[in-house]
């Protein structure tokens, strides 16, 4: 299992490296190094980049995007030259394969999400940086978006390795758990975003991503169990 | 239940998830779209506001904006004429809400730690910079704190004893929870007046405080239990406790009438108010005022000093109550006065229920429906359950009753049966089990169109091809299933055999379960006839001028390979060129391309788009056209073939080229013709103003011709393989940076012909040096 772990490594490093590179221009963007998209996001000295909106819905724009990919590539690598009939002849279980694989993805989710977001968090709290007092709260919907980019990472998979029409259903997981994650994450963490009766709390918004994992591991397991690789 | 039936109804949950999800952002779009084709109801220009006479006399104000904005014509209570301006209005009116009701955010708690409360300019001009003042929040405790200059270093700290350098022990910062209750923090900058309008409360406030520099105390905290306030000069780094002792409800300031009367902060208690002169020398003169017994229970007050008295304002669902006290504080008199503002409107019938029945989830719109119900007051800003805790009096009527939705609801659900009807009668005819259609009805009459979009997708309808059996029957089974099931029995197999009919072969069954996947798919055929007709076309054409057919099949090759981006990217111009000539309907691009409203090309948002697109466009085909070769070594047959190289290269060159060029051309042509027309922008116009666009254009060609060197040069991607194209598409900052842009625009176009010369001669080398695949 660790070796397909490392071969989904490998064979993902292009993604990784893509992901790596739009997370450092953001970065480069928050911290002031950069001033491409400078004009695009209002500036306010008194309010904390990444937890305003403008700024934010970027971030999650970066981050699903990462994600996505990420989801989609992994499931459709085997699916070139017949890779699929190779993998699952091994002497390794589909489940534990297609396990493997998901481990690897998520982990890789969380590591390239997490990382630049404890890196602008780590700079953001050095005093003279920012004109302003720092509070751990800050880093609140930075990490949530962690949260959220493991579900559209699977949403990506299961878009992948579902066999359906692309012109039909077969991309609904991946822009579903997209616009979801606009909503319980983005518009949530606005102050006065949505009624109160339809914003989650913190609690149900990590409930709500553990849900939705569930229930995307349980349909791609599914999948892998009845779908023809020949 | 079965292990395999629960992994199929997550999958069929997390598509109905997906449908219910796509249904719902498509079907605001729609409303977006639509909305701004129609445009929003006319208005009427004339508007009403409530107001005071600085006297204390009500009135009411009307406003014309056609007539210029200090256009106001007053009128009493009684519709007799007023003589007042605008400088007559009353401008110290206090709004006190209970500050236990405001809700505080569920997932922003951020909000709250870290609030700016002001500024403090320096001691010396020139010197440290402006100081800036947080009030810092960790949840329990809190203290302000100042940070100056461009380094953003800590000036100093404001906690329950006041200022110091250094930050106070926790025990002395001020306390901000206390259980279920929160402190009120209340600055000059932010008084509750300004919210007034915020949270809904139907009064105009026409309240600009008009603090003069004598008024120093910019803040005041009121501890979460009410008992003790302070009052906070961030100017002048100082503390004053202002009240100890009952508990305070509310809290805000007063501007003072005259420059030398000092600022006033207002407190609520429960039965009084009391109003602190706040002097330099701390906590000056206290009046009280008594609240009437019949006004102690309302969750938002306003208070007004007037020449007979006192005013009081409390609103009701339909306007508001004035209460009068006399000089002696006892009271003189009530009046009701009716809303007749038209600014609060009620969606129509018909659009709520057009919203409801656009939802198409009834599921869904009865928790909407709920949430409008539940909330119950004029803004999401009231916490309800405080207020019914607390038994505070807040106009409590829902902005929708249930008898508005009930019709909405109820069409929705009728809808919702048509599609279970849909989903039943299908199942029924595929011999599905009686607990499949049980669950797929309720499904379906639950999630309405977006579950029996969710159905389809997770369903397919196979019938097995097994000669041996006869009167097979399709069964339902989950998308992809690996056991093929058979059943020899159903409503289909007994109606045909009743018939005397043939069981349906594989095809024909395929056909007719297949329709609604056959009309997408004929889009794609459509396409395709297209691109055989325009090949017939092309074909003659070669024939006419000449053109050998192996040239001509290569040209042809080339031009079905390209086609669809040329179309894609023509339709992306058409969709901006629409919204930049103003066409209703495109506002969801947002602010990226706006309606042009100056002088073409010049001073208006073409460029930016036109830029993005044929750069993706230029970078695209040339990718497009290399990796269609270099997918299953398609080079090899290629090169095969009885014609040179070098014709290959220039095939796929002129094609690519042509197409650049022509598909980034015509919007500049359309979008200058229409700007040339008399009427269509408001600038004047002269075809020289497109030189702007036609430079870019050119520079368009070098960006294709550097992408496909880099596509087709082998070299290291992390090397110089990336070279070309970071070289030209370095053009576009670099022609700014070096003032080529100032250039004759013909000698800036030979300078692109040159570097075009370049590409394409290495290009040739490329392609006769290196080995293939």
């Amino acid at each position: 299992m660790f070796a397909v772990i490392l071969k989904e490594l490998r064979a993902t490093a292009w993604v990784v490296a893509l992901g790596a590179a739009a997370f450092a221009w953001f970065l480069s963007e928050l911290c002031g190094l950069s001033g491409t998209t400078r004009g695009w996001f209002p500036t306010n000295e008194m309010s904390y980049q990444l937890v305003t909106p403008g700024w934010l819905l970027w971030w999650g724009f970066v981050s699903a995007g990462f994600a996505g990919s990420l989801g989609l590539v992994m499931s459709l690598n085997d699916a070139s030259c017949g890779m699929w009939a190779f993998v699952l002849f091994r002497p390794i279980s589909r489940r534990r394969y297609i396990g493997a694989k998901l481990v690897a993805g998520s982990c890789l989710t969380v590591t390239m999400v997490g990382i630049p977001a404890l890196v602008f968090l780590w700079w953001s709290a050095t005093p003279g940086n920012l004109p302003m007092p720092f509070d751990w709260t800050f880093a609140l919907p930075a990490f949530e978006s962690i949260g959220w980019a493991v579900v559209v990472f699977l949403g990506g998979f299961l878009s992948g390795i579902r066999l359906a029409s692309w012109w039909w259903s077969r991309l609904w997981p991946l822009v579903a758990t997209v616009i979801l994650g606009l909503w319980f994450w983005w518009l949530a963490t606005m102050p006065t975003g949505l009624p109160s009766l339809l914003t989650p709390t913190m609690a149900q918004y990590w409930l709500l991503c553990v849900g939705m994992a569930a229930l995307l591991v349980t349909s791609i397991m599914h999948v892998v169990d009845e779908r023809d690789f020949a | 239940m079965s292990g395999s039936m629960v992994k199929s109804i997550c999958l069929a949950v997390l598509l109905t998830t997906a449908a219910v999800t796509l249904w719902i952002f498509g079907f605001v779009m729609v409303v977006g779209i639509l909305e701004e084709v129609i445009g929003p109801p006319q208005r009427s220009s004339e508007s009403h506001h409530f107001v005071f006479r600085d006297d204390g006399l009500p009135v009411w104000r009307k406003a014309d904006y056609r007539k210029g904005a200090e256009f106001a014509e007053y009128h009493d209570l009684d519709g007799q004429p007023v003589e007042m301006t605008l400088k007559n209005e009353h401008s110290q009116m206090v709004t006190l809400i209970d500050s236990r009701l405001w809700r505080q955010p569920k997932r922003a708690i951020w909000t709250s730690r870290i609030v700016p409360v002001g500024y403090q300019p320096p001691a010396q001009p020139n010197v440290g910079g402006t100081a800036t003042w947080f009030f810092k929040d960790d949840g329990e405790r809190g203290y302000f704190v100042s940070l100056v200059g461009v380094k953003r270093q800590v000036n100093g700290y404001v906690g329950q004893k006041g200022f110091s350098r250094k930050l106070p022990p926790r025990s002395d910062w001020f306390v901000t929870r206390s259980g279920n209750e929160w402190h009120n923090l209340v600055s000059h900058l932010n008084p509750w007046d300004n919210r007034a309008g915020w949270i809904g409360l139907p009064f105009t406030q026409q309240v600009v405080a008009k603090f003069p520099e004598t008024a120093n105390y910019g803040q005041l905290f009121v501890e979460p239990d009410g008992r003790r306030v302070f009052a906070i000069d961030l100017k002048q780094n100082k503390l004053v406790v202002i009240h100890e002792g009952e508990p305070v409800f509310s809290a805000s300031f007063v501007s003072p009438a005259k420059a030398e009367e000092p600022l006033k902060a207002v407190l609520r208690l429960l039965d009084s108010l009391r109003v602190v002169s706040l002097t330099k020398a701390g906590a000056g003169k206290v009046a009280i005022i008594p609240i009437p017994e019949v006004l102690r229970r309302a969750g938002a007050l306003q208070w007004l000093k007037t020449n007979e008295g006192h005013t009081f304002v409390t609103f009701r669902e339909e306007g508001w109550r004035l209460t009068m006290l006399n000089e002696a504080l006892q009271p003189i008199g009530t009046r009701d006065v009716d809303d007749r503002r038209n600014e609060i409107h009620k969606p129509p019938p018909f659009l709520l229920l057009a919203a409801f029945v656009g939802v198409q989830s009834p599921a869904l719109a009865d928790l909407f429906a709920s949430a409008i119900l539940h909330e119950g007051t004029p803004h999401q800003d009231i916490d309800t359950s405080r207020l019914r805790e607390l038994g505070l009096e807040w106009p409590t009527a829902a902005e929708m009753s249930l008898s508005e939705l009930i019709a909405p609801l109820g069409v929705l659900q009728l809808t919702a049966i048509v599609w279970m009807v849909l989903t039943v009668r299908r199942l029924r005819r595929f011999s599905a089990s009686s607990r499949d259609q049980w669950l797929w009805g309720v499904w379906t009459l639950l999630f309405g169109a977006p579950g029996y979009l969710a159905f389809r997708a997770h369903r397919e309808w196979r019938l097995i091809p097994v000669s041996s059996v006869a009167h097979l029957e399709a069964v339902p089974r989950p998308l992809g299933s690996g056991q093929h099931q058979v059943c020899k029995t159903g409503t289909l197999a007994r109606r045909m055999e009743r018939d005397g009919q043939e069981c349906p072969s594989y095809d024909e069954a395929e056909s007719a379960t297949n329709r609604s996947r056959r009309l997408i798919a004929s889009l794609p055929s459509a396409y395709g006839r297209l691109l055989d007709l325009a090949e017939l076309r092309g074909a003659n054409i070669a024939a006419r001028v000449g053109l050998s057919p192996s040239h001509t099949a290569l040209a042809l090759k080339e031009f079905r390979l390209t086609a669809g981006l040329a179309l894609l990217a023509s339709l992306v111009y058409v969709v901006v060129l629409a919204r930049l000539i103003g066409i209703k309907g495109l506002g969801i691009i947002g602010d990226w391309v706006s309606p042009t409203s100056a002088a073409p090309f010049v001073h208006d948002g073409f460029t930016q788009p036109f830029m993005v697109v044929g750069i993706l466009l230029a970078v695209w085909l040339a990718v497009w056209q290399s990796v269609a070769e270099s997918r299953s070594e398609a080079w090899l047959f290629m090169l095969q073939r009885p014609v040179s190289r070098r014709a290959i290269v220039l095939s796929k060159l002129s094609t690519g080229l042509l197409l650049v060029t022509g598909c980034t051309a015509w919007p500049i042509l359309v979008y200058a013709t229409w700007a040339s027309r008399p009427g269509s922008v408001a600038a004047p116009f002269e075809w020289g103003m497109t030189e702007i666009a036609w430079r870019q254009w050119a520079a368009l060609t070098p960006i294709y011709l550097g992408t496909l060197l880099a596509m087709l040069r082998p070299a290291r991607w992390i090397g110089t393989r990336l070279l070309p194209v970071i070289a030209v598409i370095g053009w576009l900052p670099g022609r700014e940076a070096l003032g080529i842009w100032c250039w004759p625009v013909w000698w800036e176009l030979l300078a692109v012909l040159v570097i075009d010369v370049c590409l394409v001669s290495v290009l040739f080398l490329v392609v006769r040096e290196r080995e293939y695949p």
